[in-house]
């Protein structure tokens, strides 16, 4: 990875340098907005990088918390299968869904949710799925602030306001507010029970996702609608700009985590032998 | 046109300050790393 990194960081850059000017000059005008309508370009894609990255956060705090317990995790396989199988069948079957909600985009989802929890089982233990919950929190907020920097900086010329207490705009501001604490909890606790709180928090944070995500389903607001799986319309050359920004910042958004997954695996090394060092070193030492 | 470059800008400012803070955070642990084999 350390010798793959400064490739990868440099193919990143020309991805998002290209993403860029996509976005800038080769994307249509907006006939109402005008250019600053392009600013969607940045904000779709870093909600949409946060989201995932929250998701990830957590599945992995979700078996940060059982990976210990033989019956909890056969019980957390067999629910993650049943979470597949069941959102994939309901969302065909269950009617009283919004018509602009399309099943598929449902039942992708639950997929999804199996996918990643068997993705994450295989390829991380122990520490592993702590310094990963901690890695995709971190970076996860990175992105949501972009989106909470962007938005009403798009909302000021096309609204006429920077903010409203709009429950879109209010329940993604809750989230950040969530995963700010979080950061802050695993940050200033020593406790050696912080990674098992933080988990717990982590769980009972991502509530709040898909508040955040149906809200403009569920309840009247100013938020525009979705683009993509709501009904929405777009231009396929606007379309094409926002997937080629997703992919740049999804690119960028997993090399950071790589970095960051790296450096706290090595401070965690370099604090417990330093812990053993300081255990082994003859008392006066010092 | 202002408001679309604002956000542009304050979007490379983050990523930017963020990522100088991992760099600046990794190359410190590694010095200590460093340092800790040295003196073993």
């Amino acid at each position: 990875m350390k010798r793959a990194f400064p490739i990868l960081a440099v193919l990143s850059a020309i991805l998002l340098g290209y993403a860029t000017y996509q976005g800038l000059v080769v994307a249509p005008t907006e006939q109402t907005m005008g250019n600053v309508q392009r600013i969607f370009y940045y904000h779709v894609p870093s909600a949409w990088t946060a989201f995932l990255l929250f998701f990830i956060n957590f599945i992995a705090s979700i078996r940060f918390l059982i990976q210990d317990n033989e019956e909890a995790d056969r019980i957390g396989n067999w629910v993650a299968i049943g979470v597949a199988v069941l959102v994939s069948i309901g969302a065909y079957v269950y009617k009283p869904l919004p018509k602009d909600i399309q099943p598929s985009a449902i039942a992708t989802t639950g997929i999804a949710i199996a996918g990643i929890y068997f993705l994450i089982r295989h390829f991380f233990s122990d520490q592993g799925t702590d310094i990963l919950a901690l890695t995709t929190a971190e970076v996860g907020v990175v992105f949501c602030s972009i989106v909470l920097v962007t938005g009403p900086l798009w909302a000021r010329p096309v609204w006429g306001i920077w903010w409203t207490w709009d429950i879109r705009l209010t329940s993604t501001l809750v989230l950040w507010l969530i995963y700010v604490s979080y950061l802050m909890l695993r940050k200033f606790s020593s406790s050696g029970q912080t990674p098992k709180l933080a988990a717990a928090l982590a769980v009972f944070g991502a509530l709040d996702m898909p508040l955040v995500y149906f809200s403009i389903w569920f309840f009247r607001t100013q938020h525009p609608q979705p683009v993509m799986g709501g009904g929405g319309s777009i231009d396929p050359r606007m379309l094409k700009t926002l997937l080629i920004n997703w992919l740049a910042f999804l690119f960028y958004g997993s090399l950071i985590c790589a970095y960051r997954y790296r450096l706290e695996r090595l401070q965690r090394d370099l604090e417990e032998t330093q812990a053993l060092e300081a255990m082994l070193e003859p008392k006066g030492a010092r | 046109m202002n408001y679309l470059y604002a956000a542009y800008a304050i979007v490379w400012i983050i990523h930017l300050a963020y990522l100088g803070r991992l760099v600046n955070r990794t190359s410190r642990v590694e010095r200590d790393i460093d340092k800790l084999s040295r003196n073993p």
